[in-house]
């Protein structure tokens, strides 16, 4: 098997907060090959933008600080590196992208002019060859007239064109990883579909690794290959989007698939329902923390915090007392 | 059949935009000729996308704006002939849950002051009745009678979604309109309030009109669901019949849109081209042409208008039934 392009291991990133430290993200392993979409997901509050942040070392530090882990990027540890290698990193050769496309364009340069210096940061390019760049990144995300558009503000632009916009300064130094961070959520499902349709169509083009972090299971469904289920700054669940949809071993993944309407529930009927919420980070319980939220939680729950293990379903999950396969989305 | 709930004909609402000094100002067509009819005790869903009308025609159904034509009847009175005191009145019975659980609760109000409020507006209950009422408003939705006493920051967004809804049941309403009311939570709080608003309708018999993009959780709650593309109705029918023969390509389309939490059904999208057009200069003919895979010539000069194909399922597509 080929190594990943991008791995985390064992990272810890806390906050410092007025009511002591929290961990946002604790012990995250995550394996991210070229030429896959992994899907992250959890609700709010789970540690799936902190990671993406840290991965990214864009964190505000203090607040927050990377307690424990490494980040392996291309055999180096990211979190080893200088500042000034770090940017060399950034933009370069792994981008992101974010949900909302208005807050991460400066709104009073043109458009032309901000993908232009994304390629002048990273490259010795003349004048010429950056307008031909930047021309070229616009048809590749399917910006109509791109020649015109270059010329626009950002508040020219419709949310869908906004996001593609990103995306072409994401792609301006054919990156070996992309991070998309809720790329959608803000945009209309038909346009939503165009991005998750142009997402597909450059990965397999560039053969990037594409980390998807969302909240929306239809989503991962769609696009990814595999997906890491995140629960209070913890991975519960990983492996094939497949396996897991088709089995989910983690009570949390079970009750999140079950609590959506499908084209299997029928109309009307109650939802299912993950009773209470999340714990509060800052005072973590012992033990698991989705315990108190699970019907199949035993007493060892309380005491001992599961780790990753293989599942009968032949994915990792976290969990004493495991969904058997067959049994969840009845 | 008995006359239904709510009655809307021909409504009309536009904004003047941009412009300014001397020159004409260009005016948006928010909602542009839309029928609507709910009976008591039912949901009807109304889906489509930012800037199809949906929000403004939830406002102009409560006449919190004022439209420009067109009638709205409500317990078979016509809203825009009442004056202010009257409309009052009819307001007890007709209230909105907002999509913002944060920005749409005050925060220097406790929660029990919120929720009393509109019974103190219609002079309903004082003193220890209204404590009363409001002890039983919070267990009706979900949260203990001590939590009148606090004030929003202290509470999650799911649980400020519960308050939004007790201070709208507050009054005893037969139409709730719900914009969005799921949209800002997580997928586990989206399913408690779902199961709320169901358990409330079966309870109370309130009638919802359900305002959301999200279709999975309309094709839940609905019975009949209206689509609106660019200020018009374009489809409307019984949920079950629309979800399974969709009658108009962009209902078509936006069903297919929708991410399905299933991997094995992968790859059946129809992806639309291009953005919604702007409202403020629509396209001539059907106002979905540009983007519709199935437009033919007569689509661009001539508007269709809605026709039924089935039993109480309209459609305004010149190509239906398919």
């Amino acid at each position: 098997m080929t190594s990943p392009v991008l791995a985390l291991r064992g990272l810890r990133t806390s906050f410092d907060t007025p009511r002591g430290r929290l961990p946002a993200v604790d012990r995250v392993d995550l394996d991210l090959f070229a030429g896959e979409t992994l899907g992250v997901v959890g609700e709010s509050g789970c540690g799936k933008s902190v990671t993406a942040l840290s991965i990214l070392r864009l964190l505000p530090m203090p607040p927050a600080s990377i307690e424990a882990g490494e980040i392996l990027f291309e055999g180096r540890n990211l979190l080893a590196l200088s500042d000034e290698e770090m940017r060399h990193i950034r933009g370069n050769r792994i981008a992101m992208i974010f949900q909302e496309p208005m807050t991460s364009l400066n709104p009073v340069f043109r458009i032309g002019g901000q993908i232009s210096e994304a390629l002048a940061v990273h490259r010795s390019l003349s004048r010429t060859e950056r307008l031909a760049r930047t021309l070229e990144l616009l048809e590749l995300v399917g910006i109509p007239e791109p020649r015109k558009r270059a010329r626009d503000y950002p508040h020219q632009l419709s949310g869908g064109m906004r996001q593609r916009v990103m995306i072409a300064m994401a792609l301006a130094n054919d990156p070996a990883v992309l991070i998309a961070d809720e790329p959608t959520t803000a945009l209309d499902v038909t346009i939503q579909a165009q991005i998750l349709e142009l997402l597909e169509q450059l990965k397999s083009r560039f053969k990037m690794a594409v980390l998807l972090i969302t909240h929306d299971l239809g989503i991962v469904a769609e696009s990814a290959e595999r997906l890491a289920v995140l629960y209070a700054g913890r991975v519960v669940e990983t492996g094939t989007v497949r396996e897991i949809f088709a089995a989910p071993q983690h009570p949390y993944t079970a009750g999140l698939l079950a609590s959506l309407p499908s084209p299997r529930t029928r109309p009307g009927d109650p939802l299912h329902v993950i009773p209470g919420r999340v714990p509060d980070l800052v005072s973590r319980p012992e033990g698991c923390s989705f315990r108190e939220r699970c019907a199949r939680a035993l007493a060892v729950c309380a005491s001992r915090d599961p780790a990753l293990a293989p599942s009968p379903a032949g994915h990792l999950v976290a969990c004493h007392n495991p969904v058997p396969p067959g049994e969840a989305r009845a | 059949m008995s006359a239904p709930l709510l009655e809307v004909r021909d409504l009309r609402k536009s904004f003047p935009v941009g412009g300014g000094g001397f020159r004409r100002r260009a005016r948006l067509v928010a909602v542009d000729g839309v029928d609507l009819d709910i009976v008591s005790g039912e949901t009807v869903g109304l889906v489509g996308e930012s800037g199809c009308g949906k929000s403004t025609l939830a406002r102009l159904v409560l006449r919190l704006i004022e439209p420009d034509s067109g009638a709205i009847r409500f317990e078979e009175r016509d809203l825009r002939a009442l004056g202010r005191r009257e409309l009052r009145g009819m307001r007890r019975r007709m209230q909105i849950v907002f999509q913002d659980p944060f920005a749409s609760l005050n925060p220097r109000m406790t929660v029990g002051e919120t929720i009393a409020e509109g019974l103190r507006v219609h002079g309903i209950a004082t003193g220890e009745a209204r404590d009363r009422r409001v002890a039983e408003l919070l267990e009706i939705v979900g949260l203990a009678p001590e939590h009148a006493a606090r004030y929003p920051h202290e509470f999650s967004g799911g649980q400020r979604q519960r308050i939004g809804i007790a201070r709208a049941l507050a009054l005893e309403p037969r139409l709730i309109v719900a914009d969005e009311p799921v949209s800002s939570l997580d997928v586990s709080i989206q399913a408690q309030i779902l199961n709320l608003l169901l358990d409330l309708q079966k309870r109370f018999g309130i009638a919802y009109l359900f305002i959301s993009h999200d279709l999975r959780v309309v094709r839940h709650l609905a019975r009949r669901v209206a689509v609106m593309y660019l200020g018009r109705i374009v489809e409307y029918g019984p949920a079950e019949g629309l979800f399974a023969r969709p009658q108009h390509p962009y209902t078509e389309a936006l069903l297919s849109a929708v991410p399905v939490p299933d991997p094995t059904r992968r790859g059946k999208r129809i992806v639309l081209k291009g953005d919604v057009p702007s409202p403020i200069a629509p396209p001539p003919g059907c106002p979905f042409h540009p983007r519709c895979p199935k437009a033919i010539a007569r689509c661009a000069t001539e508007r269709p208008a809605l026709r039924e194909v089935s039993p109480g399922h309209v459609t305004a597509c010149h190509l239906a039934p398919f």
